[in-house]
């Protein structure tokens, strides 16, 4: 069976699964783990075996570490670390950014992201992605770390560099990443020391003068993990609150909605809904589509024999769509009970930390935009938005036209 | 994770279930979860008296509890190792 073959017998029910789909089902093969001549690299598409990698830490650890230009992106960065050092700082961040902190920070979001609709809803149109998704996220993080999100000049500047360590991001994460002699990899750095020249003073007052803000708190936990711990750590920390897979993700959900008039009305009488909605959007749209890894020591999987120093890319919108684990897993079903961990935020120990605040950020700016319009829809005047990326699945532009709330 | 298992006076976790995610460490009130290497020399009893409570029958049980697969599955178990039965009760137990 070719892959054309094996994918139009999995693609059912849903109008945008070919769309969303375009980026990862190239990689549907006839095993669940087989290898790639073109990546040189296993690929791994089955659910039980996305599992066992994820979990077993020992066998299959991340790649990120061994790329050129890793440390000077991500410094002391939890993403880099392993074994102890990995576990304890794992923990500091689930203990600082867990279930409670997320719900704790739930009113706030929701009062950041509904004053955003409402100014793009008075515009009338505007780009979803970049002006809403993007933005909100951004500014929600920034807020719960602590910095002046009312300094409007300031928030447009950090906003704009950080499109530029965005890109450098993408690149390394791709594929065998970029070079960090790279003009990408360079005007990546140059972007971060400018916006260290912003915010270390930020972190600097706080190390002295501490707040009920996440800076604060990463002062008082990160000596616990590293007695060295310094400026420069809490500034490598505090990325991931301002530029995360919520961006894809609300990116997508908001293009699912602009494609579907039916749900958003449905949403929109019963909120609640929104929880559901973020969650089998997670599953479907999996922002995250490829995870690396690389086999610390051989090891037998899938039937195949993987050796150390041998690269992996698990398809995680392929473990997503597993026939055993949901029914009708190529259909986006808002209101589908997740009976399976979906791998949206990954697994087992490298779990995303980001996972409960991610989610309430992603409901509140949903319901946000929902209870700011009486409707929104793809603006025509634009062409049609495309899915790509080979780290975030994503798409954008999202040029959508903003109905106001009827009175 | 749902791999932590209510006995009658404590918790276990399931060591086949547990994906060392870590999310457990932070949220235990007693500050009572460890990662095994950091496990205090004082509680490495603990360690194998959690792995018994799946491993072996339990008084009042027909066969061991072994891996259910979710803990929501089997509930309130209502019954310990005798390690843990032994200790005397606390003024705030019930």
């Amino acid at each position: 069976m070719t892959t054309d073959e094996l994918v139009d017998t999995r693609r059912t029910r849903c109008p945008i699964e070919p769309e969303v789909g375009a980026t990862f089902h190239q990689w549907l093969g006839e095993r669940s783990v087989y290898w790639s001549n073109e990546r040189k690299a296993w690929i791994v598409t089955g659910y039980a075996e996305a599992a066992r990698i994820l979990e077993e830490s020992s066998n299959f650890w991340r790649d990120i570490p061994l790329r050129d230009g890793a440390a000077e992106f991500w410094g002391r960065h939890l993403l880099v670390m392993e074994g102890r050092d990995h576990r304890r700082m794992h923990a500091v961040h689930m203990q600082l950014t867990g279930e409670k902190f997320a719900e704790d920070m739930r009113a706030r979001a929701s009062e950041i992201a509904r004053e955003l609709a409402a100014r793009l809803v008075k515009k009338g149109r505007a780009d979803l992605a970049a002006e809403y998704a993007d933005a909100a996220v951004f500014m929600i993080g920034c807020d719960f770390l602590g910095i002046d999100i009312a300094d409007a000049p300031m928030m447009e500047y950090l906003l704009g560099e950080m499109k530029i360590r965005a890109r450098w991001k993408e690149e390394l994460h791709a594929g065998e990443g970029i070079p960090f002699s790279s003009q990408v990899a360079q005007d990546g750095k140059a972007a971060i020391e400018r916006m260290a020249a912003v915010l270390l003073p930020i972190i600097r007052d706080r190390r002295d003068h501490p707040r009920d803000d996440l800076i604060s708190a990463l002062w008082k936990k990160g000596p616990t993990v590293f007695p060295d711990w310094n400026e420069r750590d809490v500034l490598s920390t505090i990325w991931s609150s301002m530029d995360n897979e919520t961006k894809p993700l609300l990116r997508g959900l908001l293009y699912t909605l602009c494609r579907d008039a039916e749900l958003q009305a449905r949403l929109r009488r019963d909120p609640a809904l929104v929880e559901g909605f973020v969650e089998e959007g997670l599953r479907f749209l999996t922002p995250f589509r490829t995870i690396r890894r690389v086999v610390k020591q051989d090891v037998e999987i899938g039937g195949q024999t993987m050796h150390a120093g041998d690269s992996i890319y698990l398809i995680t919108p392929l473990a997503n769509r597993d026939e055993e684990k949901w029914a009708c897993p190529h259909a986006f079903d808002a209101e589908r009970k997740q009976e399976s961990t979906h791998f949206a935020f990954g697994y087992g120990p490298g779990y995303c930390v980001g996972r409960y605040v991610g989610r309430v950020e992603a409901q509140e700016v949903i319901r946000a935009m929902l209870a700011g319009t009486s409707s929104f829809s793809l603006d025509p005047a634009y062409p049609k938005p495309e899915w790509e990326g080979e780290m975030y699945h994503s798409i954008m532009p999202v040029h959508a036209i903003l109905q106001p709330p009827a009175r | 994770m749902d791999c932590i298992y209510e006995g009658a006076r404590a918790l276990y976790i399931q060591p086949e279930e547990c994906i060392n995610c870590g999310a457990c460490v932070p949220a235990c009130p007693e500050e009572a979860i460890y990662f095994e290497e950091d496990l205090p020399e004082a509680s490495l009893p603990h360690l194998e008296d959690n792995e018994r409570f799946f491993t072996e029958t339990l008084p009042g049980q027909s066969a061991p509890l072994g891996s259910p697969g979710a803990a929501r599955k089997v509930g309130r178990l209502g019954v310990d190792t005798p390690r843990v039965a032994a200790f005397p009760r606390r003024a705030t137990e019930t």
